[in-house]
């Protein structure tokens, strides 16, 4: 990860605080197991990159590297349930439950989260409450610092006319 | 001008300067005709000299060699390799003997059209952007769907922000101008229109953050390139409404608007038509627009060349919170009633599907039907007034809702064709849905504002064909007595071409190029390539023969829903090519 996506994570987090307890634990424990990512770097290599890109990042489909691409999938539940049905464009949904959610784990550890010893389960319930944009970026649940310096200018680029307002939640 | 980009002109200079490489033997210059307003306008029959053929946008070529009776006969004359991957969405012209191909990257090639021999080919040095700016390289690689040809010039606009004038004759740069900051995210994804001495573009980028508040249709002079007018389809001082539509939200909080087409003319009026994209974030939970419609998107403009001025506009989905665009091609039609010329614009404007008829001098709306199934809009009104589902409007984060059309469209970039022969437009569309939900999202610098998470593309219920084609007959009245639909399994991913020969001829992403009876919607003929049909067929004819284009290559609209058509699994090579056919010599 460079340092101007850790200097976003840390940013972004201290504005996620109402998702952090349950990401930072998350983040600490790992929701992946290493050999569960490395299984899933080869078949990205062989199902993926061909289209997304050897480094995640497209051009010929949309990059699955990058805070906001982690926030728009919201959820770990939300990236697995696109992909396990829509992906890959040859052989929608006809990959094994086990290759979708080794591919979701290297996904996860290419975008900055921390393997654990336990393998994600294909467990809706528990993957609903995994927030991705704060499990990849599990140092910032833990050591939130606004302060920190920024490699490019991010604060200029514009937000939403609600950012940082409270909206109303469902959860 | 940030630092970084102003290093990068001088370079890119020189790179332009050497870019346009003459193939031909020896170096030879061939003779070419200027394309004047007058070839423009009234096209000869055999040439396509602009992205829908005319300026109307219909799509149509009187030419009939190839008909009902002759298209089993077709044969393959010659084929050609694109010259970059990526998205194929090509659209070629044909003028005076030379076919000019556009690929992604702004790649263009002058091939010889009888025998596909290359004659000039032109890369750009195109400016480079942080390789973490993922989202605004993927979407400026969309709709490379078209290039102009004006004078002795092909004119194109670039995924960089430049308009370019190259010589049709060897391909080198002759002027260019930069128009708007790639760094902000700014780019061309779509060609322009040149008529009576302006160029008539219109920016891309317009849903990526450093663009806030500015989105525009421009023109530009021809010769000297100075910008000549600009319309902000995001904010307009001259009408109050626009602001009041935005509700809080100030300019420098508003993304959206993408003119994603190129636009319609009508020398009559001196009008021009172009359709807008929807708002960004998605949904008004984040947008802070409260009910507000959110002028000027997904709307048609209709724009006065003289002076930049907005003549009057339509609103095809007010208060958009699904990602469903509405900028397609926007098609004229003059057609007789009750003694009377009517002058119409007609459009499957949005993603959603939904075909409308307008009155084009004054934007009056005559009326409209569905296509696909749609459950975004319940109902328009007698003047125009359209309302959404406010049941599907998301209110808190977490929420979910399952809109149809998705957001691959119901309908997408591939353009509708109209014959006068029939009186019908055959649109190619999609049948898919898909759940969404509100995110708050923290925008970077090259990502997306559209703060929304998307399902996969799903069939609607009860529904197992994918793919449909529908043939709608104008009128200043809806007939629902007429047209035809034919569905089938996969769904169609080019645009579709209608032929003086009583043909329509498109193709899907099970690979197959498709000719369909304009009356019946029979199926005539079909050949399986090597790849998803894509860009936009097109035909024209010369010593006598007419020749059939047929663009195949990677499709995102294929890949977006290739879950409804699993028996037909798509390549995952990505083939983009040309393959020209014609009929055997007699």
């Amino acid at each position: 990860m460079t340092n101007r996506f850790k200097a976003i994570a840390v940013l972004l987090a201290a504005s996620l605080a109402s998702a952090a307890s349950l990401g930072a634990a998350a983040g600490d424990e790992g929701v992946f197991s290493e050999e569960q990512a490395k299984a899933g770097e080869l078949g990205y290599a062989s199902q993926c990159a061909a289209c997304h890109g050897a480094k995640l990042l497209g051009p010929n489909a949309p990059a699955l590297i990058g805070s906001d691409v982690m926030q728009t999938f919201d959820t770990v539940a939300g990236l697995y349930n696109y992909i396990a049905v829509a992906m890959p464009p040859q052989a929608p949904g006809r990959l094994d439950e086990e290759q979708y959610l080794e591919i979701v784990a290297f996904i996860l550890k290419e975008n900055g989260a921390r393997a654990g010893t336990v393998p994600l389960r294909l467990d809706q319930a528990r993957m609903r409450q995994l927030s991705l944009a704060v499990i990849t970026h599990p140092e910032a649940g833990t050591t939130p610092d606004d302060t920190a310096p920024s490699a490019t200018p991010q604060e200029e680029v514009p937000q939403a006319y609600t950012w940082g307002k409270k909206l109303p939640s469902v959860n | 001008m940030p630092q970084p980009f102003r290093r990068a002109l001088p370079l890119l200079a020189i790179c332009l300067s050497i870019s346009g490489i003459p193939a031909s033997a020896q170096g030879e210059e061939r003779d070419y005709a200027p394309v004047t307003d007058e070839l423009i306008a009234n096209p000869p029959a055999g040439e396509w000299p602009s992205w829908r053929r005319t300026l109307d946008n219909q799509g149509y070529s009187p030419l009939d060699r190839i008909d009902a009776q002759t298209v089993g006969k077709l044969q393959l004359a010659w084929a050609w390799p694109m010259a970059d991957v990526g998205m194929q969405e090509t659209a070629p012209l044909m003028h005076d003997g030379i076919l000019f191909l556009q690929t992604n990257n702004n790649i263009v090639q002058a091939l010889d059209a009888r025998t596909g021999d290359l004659i000039w080919e032109y890369r750009p040095a195109l400016a480079k952007i942080p390789a973490e700016w993922a989202y605004q390289p993927y979407q400026a690689r969309r709709q490379k769907n078209s290039i102009a040809l004006y004078e002795d010039a092909v004119v194109l606009t670039t995924v960089d922000a430049r308009i370019v004038v190259l010589d049709a004759k060897s391909g080198k740069v002759l002027r260019e101008t930069q128009v708007l900051d790639t760094n902000k995210g700014y780019s061309y994804t779509v060609g322009p229109l040149v008529v009576e001495g302006k160029i008539i573009s219109a920016i891309s980028g317009c849903s990526i953050p450093g663009t806030a508040g500015g989105c525009y249709i421009m023109a530009h002079d021809f010769r000297t390139l100075k910008e000549l007018w600009r319309v902000n389809t995001l904010d307009d001082p001259a009408n109050p409404k626009v602001g009041e539509s935005w509700g809080e939200v100030p300019p420098g909080n508003r993304w959206g608007g993408t003119p994603w087409a190129t636009g319609s003319y009508d020398p009559r009026t001196k009008l021009t038509f172009w359709g807008t994209g929807g708002p960004g974030p998605y949904a008004e939970l984040i947008r802070g627009s409260g009910d507000g419609d959110v002028l000027y998107t997904n709307s048609t403009l209709a724009i006065d060349t003289e002076t930049g001025k907005i003549k009057w506009y339509y609103q095809h989905l007010p208060r958009d919170n699904w990602d469903l665009d509405s900028p397609f091609e926007r098609v004229l039609v003059d057609i007789q009633d009750k003694g009377k010329t009517r002058h119409l614009l007609i459009s499957v404007a949005g993603k959603n599907g939904i075909f409308f008829a307008l009155d084009r001098d004054s934007g009056k709306y005559l009326w409209s039907k569905d296509t696909v199934f749609q459950n975004s809009v319940t109902k328009i009104d007698p003047d125009g007034t359209v309302h959404v589902n406010e049941e599907l409007i998301l209110k808190a984060l977490g929420q979910e809702v399952t809109i149809c059309s998705s957001i691959s469209g119901g309908k997408l970039w591939q353009a509708g064709a109209y014959s006068p022969q029939t009186g019908q437009f055959y649109v190619p569309l999609t049948e898919a849905c898909n759940a969404v939900s509100a995110t708050q999202t923290k925008f970077t610098a090259g990502g997306t504002v559209g703060s929304m998470k998307f399902g996969p593309r799903v069939l609607p219920e009860g529904i197992s064909d994918a793919g449909l084609v529908e043939a709608i007959k104008i009128g200043t009245r809806k007939d629902e007595n007429a047209g035809w639909k034919v569905r089938q399994r996969a769904i169609p991913t080019s645009s579709l071409l209608t032929t003086g020969g009583g043909l329509v001829i498109g193709g899907d992403a099970g690979r197959y190029a498709k000719a369909w009876d304009q009356k019946t919607g029979e199926v005539l003929w079909q050949q399986r390539l090597n790849a998803p049909i894509g860009g936009s067929p097109m035909t024209y004819e010369l010593d006598g023969e007419q020749y059939l284009v047929i663009p195949t290559g990677y499709s995102a609209s294929a890949g977006s829903i290739a879950s409804a058509f699993p028996e037909m699994p798509l390549p995952s090579g990505t083939g983009n090519s040309i393959f020209v056919f014609k009929l055997p010599r007699q």
